[in-house]
């Protein structure tokens, strides 16, 4: 019998003394996750308040914990420690100031690398995303997976960039996104445009959480090999809807629904064209003002 | 013309039976499952259907050898913005695997 079975055993759950030893039997494990947080970070643990961080996650795990239900505390704790540790270690000075974060790409990739736990919560209790790929290899899938999350993060992030490469790439990558089933297109603008949880999402949508989360990743898997090779034929491919989602999209093919990306696209093609319109109509206008200026000045002589 | 049935004519039939009356059958306690399953979404570190393979210390390297070969092949070398954005997000990804590698027990 491991030690957390045997306080389960001797003592009743969400007591004190139940409370007490599961602190003090996992208090060094918990140190541990701290530490990994902040060797990922290049902070301090102690220093930047990620001990402080891992003790109330722990505490806060420790009084909630329930064997009956079946799930061993450290795997029912570990999510949670590590959420602690990066909140805390996000409203240190350090933090704030970018100690321990020699270049602003540094900095940037810190708070890139906080949104992909948002997006991959797997990753806080140590596990690579999943992926349903058959064949190839499950491991480099899932970096690419994450390559690929990361990637729609920083140019949704550099959108209002004026440096005009980064705004071509960035008009480049809405016109690939806008040729999404608009399911699609809605799961990606809520997740890294609006923030919002793929189980958020789901519970709008009344539809059971797993379908988006799985076809959130089948669209990196596609935008994947679309961007590295665009006229391949894994990227010329449509990207069918799985069964989850297929009443969602006819719902949205309905309301006659284009798609986030598809309207932004639309959007700016019509800008475009008023100010092509513009700036030839504009010279157009200054001619005739003149000519009618000089026209009322004669009548006036 | 019609053409004649040959053949042993068939004899009578022996009825028919009585029209069974429906059976309740029992479907599996849906509401039962999907208490499970909430319970695994939220509760099992690496939820079902959601969690691939740990991260280890050994396979550490690996996967940081990997993040630089597949970043090369998604950004290539563009331009000044691509090499700098491929510098955060191989950044971002390697750090948020490095805070994920199981813990050594203190």
């Amino acid at each position: 019998m491991t030690t957390s079975e045997e306080t389960t055993a001797e003592h009743t759950p969400g007591s004190e003394e139940f409370v007490a030893k599961l602190v003090e039997e996992n208090m060094g494990w918990a140190t541990s996750i701290a530490k990994s947080v902040a060797r990922a970070w290049n902070m301090d643990w102690q220093l930047d308040g990620l001990d402080g961080g891992a003790y109330e996650g722990l505490l806060f795990c420790a009084r909630r914990f329930d064997p009956a239900r079946g799930v061993p505390f450290r795997g029912y704790a570990r999510r949670r420690i590590h959420e602690a540790c990066t909140e805390e270690a996000r409203k240190s000075k350090s933090w704030q100031r970018g100690t321990g974060a020699n270049t602003q790409v540094e900095q940037d990739a810190r708070e890139l690398s906080a949104k992909l736990f948002n997006v991959f919560p797997e990753l806080r209790s140590g596990y690579l995303p999943s992926n349903d790929s058959s064949g190839g290899d499950p491991v480099r899938s899932s970096v690419r997976q994450l390559l690929t999350s990361a990637s729609l993060m920083a140019a949704f992030e550099e959108s209002g960039s004026e440096n005009p490469e980064i705004a071509f790439e960035y008009k480049q990558l809405i016109g690939v996104l806008a040729e999404l089933e608009p399911v699609h297109q809605e799961i990606l603008y809520a997740v890294y445009y609006k923030g919002q949880s793929m189980r958020k999402l789901a519970e709008e949508w009344k539809i059971d959480d797993l379908s988006v989360i799985r076809e959130h990743k089948e669209i990196l898997r596609f935008l994947s090999a679309r961007i590295e090779a665009p006229n391949s034929r894994a990227g010329l491919r449509k990207l069918k809807i799985r069964r989850g989602l297929r009443t969602v999209a006819q719902q949205l093919r309905k309301a006659q629904h284009e798609g986030s990306f598809s309207k932004f696209l639309s959007a700016a093609i019509i800008l475009l064209i008023l100010t092509a319109l513009f700036s030839v109509t504009a010279p157009l206008n200054q001619h005739m003002a003149a000519n009618s200026t000089e026209t009322s000045r004669g009548i006036l002589w | 013309m019609v053409k004649k049935i040959q053949g042993k004519k068939t004899g009578r039939t022996s009825g028919t039976s009585p029209v069974q009356a429906t059976k309740t059958v029992e479907s599996s306690k849906v509401g039962q499952v999907d208490q499970v399953k909430g319970g695994e979404a939220t509760d099992r570190a690496g939820s079902v259907g959601t969690a691939g393979t740990p991260i280890t210390p050994e396979l550490r390297e690996q996967l940081f050898q990997m993040i630089d070969e597949e970043a090369d092949k998604l950004f290539g070398d563009d331009n000044e913005a691509a090499e700098k954005r491929k510098k955060t997000v191989k950044g971002a990804v390697k750090m948020a695997l490095e805070s994920g590698v199981l813990p050594e027990e203190e």
